[in-house]
């Protein structure tokens, strides 16, 4: 052993010395700890957000949101529209090139798109109100619609996944069912392959040859300036761990800084805590298997949950947290209160008794891993204090996200009720509400069923004004508490935890690395 | 000798065999179909079918294993169901750090419980003595965790003496490389550098009871050369014994320490692989980790020869 | 586990302990750290039955009461969702004793089989020991996390995981007690007079293999209590909603800053019982075999 000990030091010792010629330059490098791992790297492919957010660093668009909402162009110098509303042509910027130097030109702009068009939803509408897309000359593409559609910009826009991102037309002539593996993009940073450890780290280097827009970055739009040389994502599963790092100077940024750490990061100078997304908390139940199939019941949870409780045991901190009694989010324009009960557990228990229940067995399913796992225990908790009898099961999100797909009756996989936390621009008005939306089988897991609602969020879209569309909202809402298609337990932040030294981090709500510079 | 080291070397075939076939029914004989566990629960139809085949699960289970060691045979380990890399690839860019936190953490162990197991030796009975059981007792006792947060709050967070978490790869200097590795290796080291130094407390008490030894004595050899000389080269095969088999229980803290330490070493893959249901990869690592452990204690077995001139072969 | 061999090694096949209770009386007055040690489990298992009974419920909530630290209305202060710490802790103990316990039977239960079946028909020996070779080959964690992935978490599933990790140890300690003993002249002459092979082992070798087996069974039922709490840890071992100490120390991680006492309580309390275990299994082998006693 010690023999094979001091060969090894020797073996070592050894490559230490080669591995110290290679030059380390002074590069400047931001160090990222993302909330999740890297697992393809095709933007086109998966909603999932590390991969859209790969997309952002690698990739450029023709269109990005500003932070106003607003769609400006991006990899498009100038476009136009017929006075027909049926034909759009979109001229290239000059300049832009790919990671491999060639230059970017019309047709790869056609390849990305059909690519991206054949898999994501936006796209595929897209698609189908298309009647052709060709380039007319190497900087010009050309789009012609078969009916007028209003929402062109918005989906060459789109600021979530799945992007339609430009890539070399050799690149996306991969099929859509098939991921991309070869990485060369139009964005500010280019991926280094080599160096990409699933599991550990995803490197990228400021990309030479990209030419940023000369706007000042704004939302996701403007000049996508990259101001370090490199970007390290650092996976860490324990965010233990990633506090420690930040706390350490070993890492740059932490995204979703879990809300219990917020109180030491404050304590540390050199750390700043900005707000990353708004999310509200939904108890969702199950309304087609029992007990959740019946009304009364629905009835009593929205009685029973008291927001001051399920926030707090999030987080202790208020400037994080909102008691909004709403199914909107509080900060957007159809907030309203109308007909929201307090809490009140007696009165919850009345409701229980009125019901029937006969103590048929509530499975209560719950991700550990999200920030959702103390509300649910919260909730847990006071369901079975006015005595439902409440099965709580606990699992990871991935789980749980095919659990919830279940309509069987709980003995047989299915479940009762599941915590969630969609973000603001899904919660804010009745037409895109996810929760809310009551058609049946086509609605989000839980398939409340109601014409009423239905027909009220029909009329959203022809209410000539905000005032009319706000009586729209408000008649939705008090319906809705009726029939009690979830019950909201808050609303409340993620939050990103940074090295003060850190300036121009932008917010758009997707986590982006251009404009970012480190100061000494 | 070299007959001995064929028969060392013959003997390794059937355990290896074994393993090798475990890891091969580990996944089939589960309860529930193995193609649904490796395709995840977000997965379609088509794609359970698409792993279904490319791992042959529809066919008879002998034509599965023949395949299975051709694979092996080839080096071939298949590839990931998380990121698609083939898992050779992945576990190669692994192996420098949990080979660099093996070591570090040996060599910790053995600079601590050497001296500590010898000094107690010689002075047995005494407060010295009961100071250092005391203390290997207590390292043996504690889940290395517990050990990691400790060294991390203290030496870390309070102190600033040493980086609180990852690893900085040998290509960026061997002292930077080092530094990153003295708390994850000390708290490695703790409950192995317990154990040798009971053993090796205990194997010297034997050998200085011993009559060479009291001759030695006898005859004026001075005491310090006399244990470091005589004793502690006959107590070796014990401690080197121990070093061996106790690759098992290093092996099995290195998943813990890097966990804890977040280095992206063989150990934290082995975690996210299990907790992603990765099996291809999980596999591979059973795999890796199991050759290992033979290797390391063939080597312990020859060693003996080393140190043990009357072991005649 | 992997030390636990060498040690108990040295005492294979020493004499066991005396059956009677008046001879055990007085070992356990001759040797009052194990007579200690003993008082200890004892005193952990009185807290485990107890404290279902007269603390309050380790699964209430009370998330206004969340993360506060020790004090007097709560004595080992809250967690995240405002849970006694206290009750968690005292609660666990009964989690890691069973842990413990069961796969300590276990191994034992199938080590001794399997032990004293290779042991005694030597046609088997090879293939038998070549199988737990095999096991041994991977490392005990790694082998009971994988399985735990494959089966789920449950105390069931933790205890097979574990004692299947455990038992090939246990088996090969079995085996080499059983070679010694064979060796015996009364057992030699016991064969040569055709005494049915079951009869030898319940009357010969299974009391003189007592004594290694017991002192390999305390070492075991540490490591079991300390992987279970690994397993736990790193999120493959019993289900979230039981508190035991493992599952207590994983939700401490996060927390590890903001409130200490989460990691402290249930870490001292684990470190404790593993230390007493050890301990005593020490005072055990020193007691039977007294050439190691310092």
């Amino acid at each position: 052993m010690m023999l094979l000990t001091r060969r090894m030091t020797m073996a070592a010792a050894a490559m230490a010395m080669t591995m110290a010629s290679l030059p380390a330059l002074a590069q400047s490098v931001l160090k990222v700890r993302p909330f999740g791992d890297l697992r393809t790297l095709d933007p086109m492919t998966t909603s999932d957000y590390m991969v859209r957010n790969h997309g952002y660093m690698v990739y450029d668009m023709l269109f990005a949101q500003d932070s106003s909402g607003a769609i400006k162009p991006q990899m498009v110098a100038s476009y136009s529209t017929a006075p027909d509303g049926l034909t759009w042509t979109f001229v290239l910027r000059d300049g832009l090139t790919f990671h491999d130097n060639q230059p970017v030109t019309a047709a790869d702009v056609v390849a990305s798109l059909k690519r991206w068009g054949e898999k994501d939803g936006l796209g595929q509408q897209l698609m189908a109100h298309t009647a052709s897309l060709t380039a007319t000359d190497p900087k010009t593409v050309t789009l012609v619609l078969k009916d007028r559609w209003g929402l062109v910009l918005d989906a060459l826009g789109k600021p979530s996944s799945m992007l339609p991102v430009i890539m070399p037309a050799r690149i996306a002539a991969t099929p859509s069912n098939q991921n991309i593996t070869d990485a060369v993009g139009s964005g500010p940073f280019m991926l280094v392959k080599e160096e990409w450890s699933p599991g550990a780290k995803i490197v990228y280097a400021k990309a030479p040859m990209y030419q940023p827009r000369p706007e000042t970055a704004d939302g996701l739009a403007g000049g996508k300036q990259a101001k370090v040389d490199r970007v390290e994502w650092l996976i860490m599963p324990d965010a233990q761990t990633a506090l420690n790092a930040l706390q350490a100077g070993e890492i740059d940024i932490f995204e979703e800084l879990p809300p219990d750490m917020i109180g030491i990061a404050r304590k540390n100078p050199k750390i700043a805590i900005a707000k990353l997304s708004a999310l509200q908390g939904v108890f969702r139940m199950n309304q087609s298997q029992p007990p959740f199939n019946n009304q009364k019941l629905r009835q009593a949870i929205l009685r029973l949950v008291d927001q001051e409780q399920t926030l707090r045991a999030y987080v202790d901190d208020k400037a994080l947290f909102t008691n909004c009694p709403s199914f909107y989010m509080c900060d957007s324009p159809y907030f309203t209160k109308s007909g929201w009960p307090s809490p009140d557990a007696a009165a919850a228990k009345k409701l229980v008794s009125e019901s029937g229940y006969k103590g048929e067995k509530i499975v209560l399913l719950d991700a550990t891993e999200t920030a959702l796992s103390p509300h649910t225990l919260v909730v847990a908790q006071m369901m079975r204090d006015i005595g439902l009898n409440v099965d709580y099961q606990a699992m990871d999100w991935g789980t749980l996200s095919s659990r919830r797909t279940s309509k069987n009756p709980v003995e047989q996989g299915g479940w009762s009720a599941f915590l969630s936390g969609p973000a603001a621009p899904d919660m804010s008005e009745p037409l895109g509400h996810l929760a809310l939306r009551s058609n049946c089988d086509k609605a989000w897991f839980g398939w409340p069923c109601d014409d009423e609602i239905e027909k009220l969020r029909a009329s959203f879209t022809t209410a000539p004004d905000i005032e009319g569309r706000k009586t729209i909202a408000r008649q939705v809402q008090e319906r809705a508490l009726e029939t009690v298609p979830y019950v909201s337990v808050g609303q409340f932040w993620l939050v990103r935890g940074h090295q003060a030294n850190l300036a121009g981090l932008l917010t758009p709500g997707v986590p982006v690395y251009w404009n970012v510079a480190k100061s000494r | 000798m070299i007959p001995y080291i064929l028969r060392r070397l013959a003997s390794t075939i059937p355990v290896l065999a074994f393993v090798a076939l475990f890891v091969f029914l580990l996944l089939r004989l589960t309860p529930g179909d193995p193609a649904v566990l490796i395709a995840g629960d977000q997965a379609t139809t088509a794609q359970i079918e698409t792993i279904r085949e490319q791992l042959g699960l529809n066919r008879p289970l002998v034509e599965q294993l023949v395949s299975w060691v051709g694979q092996l045979a080839r080096g071939d380990l298949g590839r990931s169901v998380f990121s698609d890399m083939e898992v050779t690839r992945l576990i190669g860019l692994r192996v420098e750090p949990t080979a660099m936190l093996a070591l570090v953490a040996l060599v910790m162990a053995l600079a601590i419980a050497l001296p500590l197991g010898t000094i107690a030796a010689v002075k047995a009975g005494s407060a010295v003595d009961r100071a250092v059981m005391a203390f290997a007792m207590l390292g043996f006792s504690s889940p290395v965790f517990v050990v990691a947060f400790l060294l991390v709050y203290v030496f870390a967070l309070t102190l600033g003496w040493f980086p609180t978490q990852g690893y900085v790869p040998l290509s960026q200097g061997l002292l930077p490389c080092l530094n990153s590795l003295v708390l994850p290796g000390l708290a490695l080291a703790m409950l192995y550098a317990s154990l040798l130094a009971r053993i090796t407390r205990a194997s010297l008490l034997e050998v200085l009871s011993e009559d060479y030894v009291r001759t030695a004595h006898a005859k004026g050899v001075r005491p310090q050369r006399v244990v470091l000389r005589h004793a502690l080269k006959n107590a070796a095969i014990p401690i080197v014994t121990v070093v061996g088999v106790g690759i098992a229980a290093l092996l099995g803290g290195v998943v813990v320490t890097e966990t804890v330490f977040n280095i992206p070493g063989l150990g934290r893959l082995t975690t996210d692989a299990i907790l992603r249901r990765d099996y291809p990869v999980v596999q591979g690592l059973i795999l890796v980790f199991s050759v290992i452990y033979v290797v390391v204690n063939l080597l312990v077995d020859l060693s003996y020869v080393l140190f043990d001139p009357r072991i005649r072969y | 586990m992997a030390m636990t061999e060498t040690r108990a090694g040295v005492v294979e096949a020493r004499m066991g302990v005396s059956s009677h209770a008046g001879a055990t009386w007085r070992f356990l007055r001759a040797n009052p750290v194990i007579l200690g040690g003993l008082a200890v489990i004892l005193l952990f298992t009185a807290v485990a039955l107890i404290a279902p009974l007269v603390l309050v419920d380790p699964a209430r909530l009370n998330p206004i009461q969340r993360l506060r630290p020790p004090g007097l209305d709560h004595l080992f202060g809250t967690d995240q969702v405002g849970r006694s710490t206290f009750s968690r802790t005292l609660n666990g103990t009964a989690i890691s004793l069973t842990v413990g316990a069961l796969v300590t039977a276990v191994t034992v239960i199938f080590g001794l089989l399997i032990g004293l079946v290779a042991g005694f028909m030597r046609r088997l020996d090879g293939v038998v020991m070549r199988i737990m070779d095999g096991i041994m080959a991977i490392p005990g964690i790694l082998l009971a996390i994988a399985l735990m992935s494959l089966f789920g978490s449950s105390v069931k599933n933790v205890v097979i995981a574990i004692s299947v990790a455990e038992i090939p140890r246990m088996a090969r300690i079995v085996r080499s007690s059983v070679l010694v003993i064979r060796e015996q002249t009364y057992v030699e002459a016991a064969i040569t007079n055709g005494a049915p092979v079951p009869r030898i082992l319940l009357l010969h070798v299974l009391p003189n293999a007592a004594a290694p087996v017991i002192i390999q069974a305390t070492y075991v039922f540490a490591s079991a209590m300390i992987v279970e709490s690994i397993l736990s840890f790193l999120g493959a071992g019993t289900p979230p909603t039981i508190p035991s100490w493992g599952n207590m120390l994983a939700e401490a991680r996060p927390f590890m800053q903001r409130a200490p006492w989460m990691i402290a309580f249930p870490g001292v309390a684990l470190a404790l019982l593993v230390l007493t275990v050890n301990v005593l299994g020490d005072a055990l082998r020193d007691a039977i075999d007294p050439r190691l006693k310092a």
